[in-house]
């Protein structure tokens, strides 16, 4: 009963029974739905932690040092750091691609994983996309300030401004803002959406009324039905679709900063492919360094993020740690095939010159450390996979530093080599970043579901009719206000009494589809059923079409596409010429990264705005939001609502035809 | 009140409550009203009697607008033609326009610089009143056009915040009136006594008129006793003037002499040299250079066989070579060779240093029959004057200070102090309040140079004016002011002076046409001066203190670890100490060892090995019961066992620049031992000090790899003289082997260079003539508002400069012999430009003349153009260096002063205090934009003079099409300061044009041609004229990237 795979709404099929029975458990303990749900929520509705606010206070006070030290160099000019001339870009440069490479794993995960059909992402890919989110706004705090003065950075738009003049769209650095802007914005609307129904299912299950409105505002009305899961699901294939070209995209304009650049050392073709084995490499070590604690703090998260979690995470960090190390060794064959002294002189230097050691540094870190993980023991220790995580974004960190800084200190000419020493506040800038880094993830773990409620529910197998909800009322008894339910649906009843449905609990996600094939079968056409999460197959039984999300996104992304080509061509070519470099005015290939990352913003925004419009949302109230049988939907319970609005419908008739089908706790909706 | 930089520590003075004095005051002043009078005299008194002083109309006219009249006006330059001269004597403020004067539009002054008694002749630039830069005069003979740094800095020195500002009085303010008055009392009481007890001490001016007040007071005062003493004497009597013209040479020695750096009238040797350097279409005639030396000079660096030998056996040296070319076999395989192929047309220069060696050396030109050019005596006619010794032998009554900083500089065993101490009436003229005022009992600022009226006489007997083109600043007198009231002369006005001095020397050409022209062209040959009084043979011996053998200063024991020997030189940046509080000196990186804001201990990598040291240490450096503590610096190619010590530094009173920096090493040398000491010794203090290079903590420990990687790039290409006429584009098969490749895509520039309306712009630096004087350097941030940046910020690696001197060692062993290239490096304005593709702003793009085009209000700062850029020639503001103020530490701070413009009015007290940033301000070039923190920066071609010259051609074209600008017009800042015209710019599309001609030598090649990155600056490759016949001067072939390459081991071992 898979849910949320591609091949479900590529080709319809269903999977069979036999099969989910055979497949590895994801989620450990044998846990119902509604339990999962409470060891996740327990986190975000208990009471907070004494240890939280002793970590949030020790990252914020980090992430303040890091405002003091942005402020003083606003202040003051760039000056500040131990930048000179010839080494122009050290710690800044350094920072903003480590904490980019680090915001690779999440939506790596999130997106490359769900189309690979991976199911144990789902346990971990929300905590992941959070931690791609906060290291993209820590990767975006050093490109912005490394100017120093900042309140110019807004000339990078493509604004008209007091010059006439447009960016540079030949600019690696300005094709860096696209991606990576486009990256955090892809990122964030991918990661809220995995968060919609998660959002619904808090607002539905907390008692508070702050976080009622809080949770349910964000929730845009969400209500579970598989009319909205259908346009759901395609678009979160969609943007998953998008995403994965664009997590691609960003490391390898990240590193086209240096690879179109004439600097032996950075001159590189190698570079796009070994940045972001590199990016992914670093990220997953941040998903271990940032998971094992939180599953040690947490430990109701233990059977939902498993030590076999852990053990692909670091099966994907030896794979990746071998590419680099691959990569390390082909830059010095190349160095030494390519026959051109300036870049042999450069890769000799690194491992030889005043820079050995952070080349040494960065060799044992990322490519010995990452060995280790051949050894199935170390794969399943967290602590020491912890400790070797540590390792892995140190010796990351080096690879960029050695990367930039000891290319640029040993330039074409001798007489300008140079040395770069960092400065107190180079080094309390970067340290304040993990400040922003861990307050941004501590506020995350409080407030917002840490595992994705809804995926995991899709991936995990329950038995039906074991669900425990003797704790609770019967739906059909805390009808808000309800009469009798046989006063219900009386069809002499004055119009604004009318009912707005009927509702039925059925026993699992097989129980409801057969009863919506039915269902529409017996010629119901205002019907709609309410998952926990999308059922796979309920499309076919409900006899819906393909969803209109696609055609939304298709659109977006040709808008988008003629948006970069149209401004850049204007820009470049037709309303301000500059030559630069002696490249033509048009030079096209320039345009492509620009293009490709508009075309991929555009489309995630259609892809988004597509699926909230065609769903109706938002819809703040709806009469299915109050019925507690339906509220229940967005937690455990399976619900099929029959609206009074269809021709077919009739209260006697219908209760009857829903108890027959296997309905329980049949009730009246008001409306 | 706040600390302000020019109070003189030590000396009780009162909080300043007198404002800079400011070109402009406001409209009260102006009117003289009498309610300001009366409000300033109620609130600041000594004000008060400043301004009282405009009303005298026989004082000096101080407080009025722009001094003195309107000839200078009147003579607006060269290039403005000559107009007529008003009779009136008063400098019109620039606010009142004069017929000559456009605004925006600089106008030209003739004037000389004078330094230590060589003179420069200049034109002075000023726009709207204000002199910003200074060029030489090309009819001048010491100038030909070019200027060194020293003149080029002297612009600075004028709006030095820390010039003296006021008269003291016992170290109290004290007001100009009481100065004269005192001055006119004395001079009463002297004239009474004959003279009796006075003493004048003098710097060298070389000013006739100063020579025409001697004889004056040597009449009125013959008691009085006269001397002058400049500490670039290495002697207290000037060193023989004799000057050879060495284009007739084929074979120079230099023994120990700097003159393609900074010894003797550097610019008229450079020119010489260079002439005779040319070895395009001079073929068979290019010269060879040999030079001695114990440190490492320019000289040494073109030098195309260096021998290293101490500074004690100079004068062996120079007795073996005489004894050799008299025909005594010296039995050194390197002196006899020397000795034949000078005999082949050769001459010898003698350093100031040695003055020992010099009627040797005369002695031995005398054989080679090489002929001096210039006067025998030099600048001077006067009375003979004293040396510092025999003037400090007898205690005075009366001292005056005309210049100078005796206390500093004089050699330790005069003990100039005490004299000082003991004479009652101690009167300094002085343009700072330096280590001598604490001596004296009168201080009174001397006007600059830019500021007075003065005269100065060159080497050759050309005679040059000195006009002021500006009032004086801070008021100010000069020496001829001075002299002119202390011996009663009958005018004390400067002007009067000047012209009849002029009417001295010109004799029957007197007129005041010839005086007007004279003025206006900056030079005036006296009759019969032309060589007539040049010594013809040479046999003249030297003035007799100098040719003194002195004793041996040492020991016979051969120099080692613990008989070492130091050797005092002039320091390339600061001199002797008197541009210590120069900020683009104190920065100008020494030109080998690219040390900046520091002298050192310089030794050779084996001495620091024998004796444990590293580059940094503090080393107590003893001799002659004396010692200093100094930061020891390594570096190849000096002897060994000698230690070189740039005098200048160490300054305690020189202002807030120049305080503290360095090491004073005038305590060490006695007035036998003024040039080196032997029998010194030295210990580490463990301490470890900081040195400020714009290159290289890695000199030493990487020297083998920059020499490998040097010869694989092919960066500075070089050959022999033989290599060259048997394979004339030998430089084509050095460095990486780079096919033209094109361009993948057509450049839009080419569609421009088909263009007709546009010039295309280019550059070629001759390596060949590049001495690495360092003189564009300095030009180069006068024309462009360049900022310095102090000590501490050339430690962090980030020195402005646009135009930087890269100096190479080459040979294998630092231990060894090795030689060093200079190779001037500026943005190469790249037709393929990486540093343009890579900004995200537009910000540096390209124009359609070529130009690498830089938008400072378009950068952001991202830097990347500079990553980007593989001369890495781009300069990065990493703070407001141009709002900066050095402070003492060399470290540059916000200036907190929040006075308001001088420039605006002073009607609130607030306007008193001293607006520093605000006088620097007056040295900016108006044409140049000055870069705020977060901008990229870098040469633009001087763009400014680019534009300039098109829009003069456009106005001379009329509404016809624009024309070209013809070759020549323009010259860039670096180019026009050369003084070997190694740098020529022009237009590339003219096949006419220099650059065009430059462009097609065989020896033109691109830095770093592989990149494709197609430079508009390209390079003549060096040649060296190497002696096969001398010991270490065979050819050796070395392979090296399949190409030949020979390498120039052209250096030898002498045992003396």
């Amino acid at each position: 009963m898979s849910a949320i795979t591609p091949e479900n709404f590529t080709h319809g099929i269903a999977a069979a029974p036999a099969q989910i029975e055979s497949r590895p458990t994801l989620v450990k303990g044998g846990h119902s739905y509604r339990r999962i749900t409470d060891l996740i929520l327990q986190i975000i509705d208990g009471s907070t932690p004494k240890w939280w606010f002793i970590a949030f206070g020790i990252s914020s006070l980090v992430a303040s040092m890091c405002v003091a030290m942005i402020l003083y160099l606003m202040a003051t000019g760039v000056g500040v750091w131990g930048l000179n001339n010839g080494v122009y870009w050290a710690w800044d440069i350094t920072n903003f691609v480590f904490w980019v490479g680090i915001g690779h794993a999440g939506t790596l995960i999130s997106a490359i994983l769900f189309l690979l059909r991976q199911k144990w992402r789902t346990s971990i890919n929300r905590a992941a996309e959070a931690m791609t989110l906060f290291a993209v706004v820590c990767a975006g705090i050093f490109p912005g300030i490394h100017i120093g003065r900042i309140w110019y950075a807004w000339m990078l738009a493509p604004v008209p401004n007091n010059f006439a003049m447009w960016p540079n769209f030949r600019s690696a650095l300005l094709w860096d803002v696209f991606a990576v802007s486009t990256y955090a914005t892809v990122s964030l609307l991918f990661w809220y959406v995995g968060l919609i129904p998660d959002l619904a299912t808090i607002r539905d299950r907390t008692t508070s009324r702050i976080k009622q409105i809080a949770y349910g505002f964000f929730a845009l009305g969400w209500r579970g039905t598989n009319r909205q899961w259908r346009n759901y699901e395609m678009a979160y294939l969609l943007l998953a679709g998008l995403s994965t070209p664009l997590v691609l995209s960003v490391h390898t304009v990240v590193s086209f900063d240096f690879a179109t650049s004439v600097i032996p050392g950075w001159h590189s073709t190698i570079f796009p492919p070994y940045f972001v084995a590199g990016a992914v490499f670093s990220g997953f070590a941040m998903v271990i360094t940032l998971i094992v604690p939180a599953r040690a703090l947490f430990k109701q998260l233990q059977d939902l993020i498993t030590v076999r979690h852990l053990e692909n995470i670091c099966k994907v960090i030896l794979a990746t740690g071998c590419m680099v190390g691959y990569a390390y060794g082909m830059e010095f064959f190349i160095a030494w095939y390519g026959a051109n002294p300036y870049e042999k002189f450069v890769f000799i230097n690194r491992a030889t010159g005043p820079y050995a050691w952070a080349y040494w540094i960065m060799v044992s870190c990322n490519v010995i450390t990452p060995q280790l993980f051949w050894f199935k023991k170390i794969r399943t220790s967290p602590w020491l996979m912890f400790v070797l995580a540590a390792f892995v974004n140190v010796g990351m960190w080096f690879e960029r530093f050695v990367i930039i800084v000891t290319s640029l200190h040993r330039d074409p000419l001798p007489a300008s080599w140079t040395y770069f020493s960092p400065t107190w506040v180079d080094i309390l800038t970067f340290v304040g970043s993990f400040g922003v880094f861990f307050t941004l993830f501590l506020l995350f773990v409080r407030f917002v579901p840490m595992v994705a409620i809804a995926e995991v529910k899709g991936v995990m197998e329950e038995k039906q009719g074991t669900r425990g909800h003797g704790h609770r009322p019967d739906a059909a008894e805390i009808v808000p206000g309800a009469p009798a339910a046989g006063a219900i649906g009386t069809p002499a009843e004055p119009a604004q009494d009318q009912p707005w449905g009927m509702v039925a609990t059925f026993d699992g996600p097989h129980d409801l589809v057969d009863a919506a094939r039915k269902v529409r079968e017996a010629g119901y056409k205002k019907f709609d059923v309410h998952t926990p999460f999308p059922v796979h197959g309920m499309d076919d039984a409900m006899g819906l079409g393909r969803s209109k999300v696609g055609w939304i996104v298709l659109g977006g992304g040709i808008i988008g596409l003629a948006t970069a080509i149209g401004m850049q061509v204007f820009a470049a070519a037709i309303d301000y010429p500059l030559m630069t470099g002696g490249k033509p005015f048009n030079s096209w290939q320039a345009w492509v990264p620009v293009c490709f990352e508009l075309m991929v913003l555009f489309a995630a925004f259609a892809a988004v705005i597509g699926m909230i419009a065609v769903n109706g949302l938002p819809q703040w109230y709806h009469p299915t939001l109050k019925h507690r049988s339906t509220m229940d939907s967005t937690d455990d319970r399976f619900t099929l609502v029959i609206e009074s609005g269809d021709p077919a419908f009739h209260a006697e008739k219908t209760r009857e035809f829903l108890g027959a089908i296997g309905g329980k706790s049949i009730a009246v909706l008001e409306a | 009140m706040k600390n302000w930089p020019g109070k003189p520590d030590g000396l009780p003075m009162p909080e300043p409550t007198l404002r800079r004095k400011a070109l402009w005051r406001s409209m009260d002043d102006l009117a003289q009203s009498p309610e300001f009078m009366q409000w300033a005299s109620a609130e600041f008194p000594a004000l008060a009697s400043e301004l009282d002083d405009s009303y005298k109309s026989d004082g000096p006219s101080r407080r009025r607008f722009l001094q003195l009249m309107g000839a200078s006006m009147a003579l607006a330059g060269l290039s403005m033609g000559a107009g007529c001269r008003r009779t009136e004597t008063r400098l019109l403020p620039a606010k009142f326009k004069t017929a000559e004067q456009v605004p925006g539009r600089a106008m030209y002054f003739a004037s000389s610089f004078v330094l230590a008694g060589k003179v420069t002749g200049i034109l002075a630039e000023t726009n709207e009143g204000r002199p910003t830069k200074i060029e030489g005069n090309p009819a001048h003979p010491a100038s030909m056009g070019a200027t060194d740094v020293y003149a080029q800095a002297s612009l600075l020195d004028l709006y030095d915040p820390d010039r003296s500002r006021f008269v003291l009085n016992q170290g109290q303010l004290a007001t100009k009136i009481a100065l004269l008055g005192m001055l006119d009392q004395l001079s009463a009481e002297l004239k009474k006594s004959g003279g009796k007890g006075l003493a004048i001490l003098s710097a060298d001016y070389a000013s006739p008129a100063i020579d025409m007040l001697r004889e004056h007071l040597a009449k009125v005062l013959p008691q009085a006793r006269f001397a002058i003493f400049e500490p670039s004497w290495f002697g207290q009597t000037p060193p023989a003037s004799r000057h050879y013209d060495l284009s007739q040479y084929k074979t120079i020695l230099s023994l120990d002499c700097d003159f393609l750096g900074h010894d003797d009238e550097g610019i008229f040797y450079k020119r010489a040299f260079g002439r005779g350097r040319a070895v395009e279409n001079n073929k068979g005639k290019m010269n060879r250079l040999y030079a001695v030396e114990p440190g490492f000079s320019l000289t040494g660096t073109v030098a195309d066989h260096r021998l290293r030998l101490p500074a004690s056996k100079m004068v062996e040296f120079a007795g073996k070579l005489l004894g050799e070319l008299q025909g005594k076999a010296s039995g050194d395989a390197w002196i006899s060779e020397l000795a034949s192929d000078l005999k082949a047309g050769g001459v010898v220069l003698a350093g100031a240093r040695h003055p020992q060696a010099a009627p040797i050396v005369a002695q031995i030109n005398k054989i080679l029959g090489a002929k001096p050019v210039g006067r025998q005596n030099g600048s001077s006619d006067a009375p003979q004057a004293l040396a510092l010794g025999e003037l400090l032998g007898q205690p005075a009554s009366v001292v005056v200070l005309l210049g100078g900083n005796p206390v500093y500089d004089a050699p330790a065993d005069l003990k100039v102090a005490n004299w000082l101490k003991q004479a009652g009436n101690v009167i300094q003229l002085s343009s700072h309040v330096n280590e001598t005022t604490e001596f004296c009992r009168w201080h009174f600022p001397a006007a600059h140079a830019l500021e007075s009226w003065g005269d100065a006489r060159a080497f050759d007997g050309t005679l040059s004016p000195m006009q002021p083109m500006i009032d004086p600043l801070f008021g100010g007198l000069t020496a001829l002011e001075v002299l002119a009231r202390i011996g009663s002369y009958d005018t004390k006005d400067g002007y009067e002076i000047v012209r009849r001095s002029f009417k001295r020397l010109a004799g029957a050409a007197d007129s005041d046409q010839a005086f007007r022209k004279y003025l206006h062209e900056g030079v005036f040959q006296p009759a019969g001066d032309a060589g007539g009084k040049a010594d013809p043979n040479g046999s003249a011996a030297p003035s007799a203190p100098n040719a003194e053998p002195t004793k041996k200063v040492s020991d016979d024991r051969p120099l080692g670890k613990t008989n070492l020997e130091l050797a005092f030189g002039l320091d390339p940046s600061v001199y002797d100490g008197r541009f210590a509080n120069n900020g683009w000196l104190q920065e100008l990186p020494d030109p080998i060892s690219k040390l900046t804001w520091d002298n050192a201990a310089v030794l050779s990598p084996k001495t620091a090995r024998e004796l444990g040291v590293q580059s940094g240490d503090i080393l107590s450096v003893a001799a002659e019961g004396a010692s200093a503590e100094i930061v020891a610096f390594i570096l190849p190619g000096v002897v060994d066992y000698s230690i070189q010590l740039a005098i200048g530094y160490g300054r305690s009173k020189a202002g807030a620049i120049g305080d503290g920096v360095g090491t004073n090493v005038n305590p060490l040398r006695t007035s036998k031992t003024l040039g080196h000491v032997v029998g010194a010794t030295i210990t580490k203090t463990g301490r470890k000090g900081k040195l400020a290079t714009t290159r290289d903590h890695w000199t030493i420990a990487d020297h083998h790899v920059i020499d490998e990687q040097l010869k694989e790039r092919g960066i500075v290409r070089q050959g022999t003289l033989e290599e060259f006429e048997k394979q004339p584009d030998f430089v084509a098969h050095q460095g990486v082997h780079s096919p033209d490749i094109g361009n993948i895509h057509p450049n839009p520039l080419d569609e421009y260079k088909k263009d007709d309306r546009f010039h295309q712009w280019g550059m070629t630096i001759d390596l060949n003539a590049c001495l690495g004087c360092n003189a564009c350097t300095i030009a180069c941030q006068s024309e462009n508002n360049i900022p310095i940046v102090g000590k501490d910020e050339v430690i962090n690696g980030r020195e402005m400069h646009w135009l930087r001197m890269d100096r190479y060692f080459e040979g294998a062993d630092p231990e060894g012999e090795v030689t060093a290239v200079t190779q001037p490096m500026m943005c190469q304005h790249c037709e393929n430009a990486p540093c343009e593709p890579v900004c995200p702003v537009n910000a540096t793009v390209h124009d359609e003349e070529g130009l690498n085009a830089m938008v400072y209000n378009r950068c952001i700062g991202t830097r990347y153009c500079a990553n980007n850029c593989p001369y890495k020639v781009r300069r990065f503001n990493f703070f407001d260096y141009n709002k900066g103020t050095i402070r003492e530490s060399g470290k540059i701070t916000r200036d907190e002063s929040t006075a308001p413009d001088p420039l605006h009015g002073l009607s609130t007290p607030q306007s008193f205090q001293p607006p520093l940033q605000e006088l620097l301000k007056m040295a900016m070039n108006p044409d140049v934009t000055v870069r705020m923190r977060g901008v990229m920066e870098k040469c633009t071609y001087c763009v400014q003079r680019i534009q300039r010259a098109k829009i003069d051609q456009n106005i001379k074209a009329g509404q016809s099409i624009p024309e070209k600008v013809p070759d020549g017009t323009i010259q860039t800042a670096c180019q026009q300061v050369c003084p070997t015209q190694a740098i020529v710019f022009g237009n590339l599309k003219d096949e006419q044009s220099r650059v065009s001609q430059m462009k097609t030598s065989p020896r033109s090649y691109d830095v770093l041609s592989n990149l494709n990155t197609r430079p508009r600056t390209s390079y003549l490759a060096r040649i060296r004229n190497v002696n096969p016949k001398m010991p270490g001067g065979e050819m050796i072939e070395t392979k090296s990237e399949a190409h030949t390459r020979l390498s120039l081991p052209i250096l030898g071992e002498v045992r003396i």
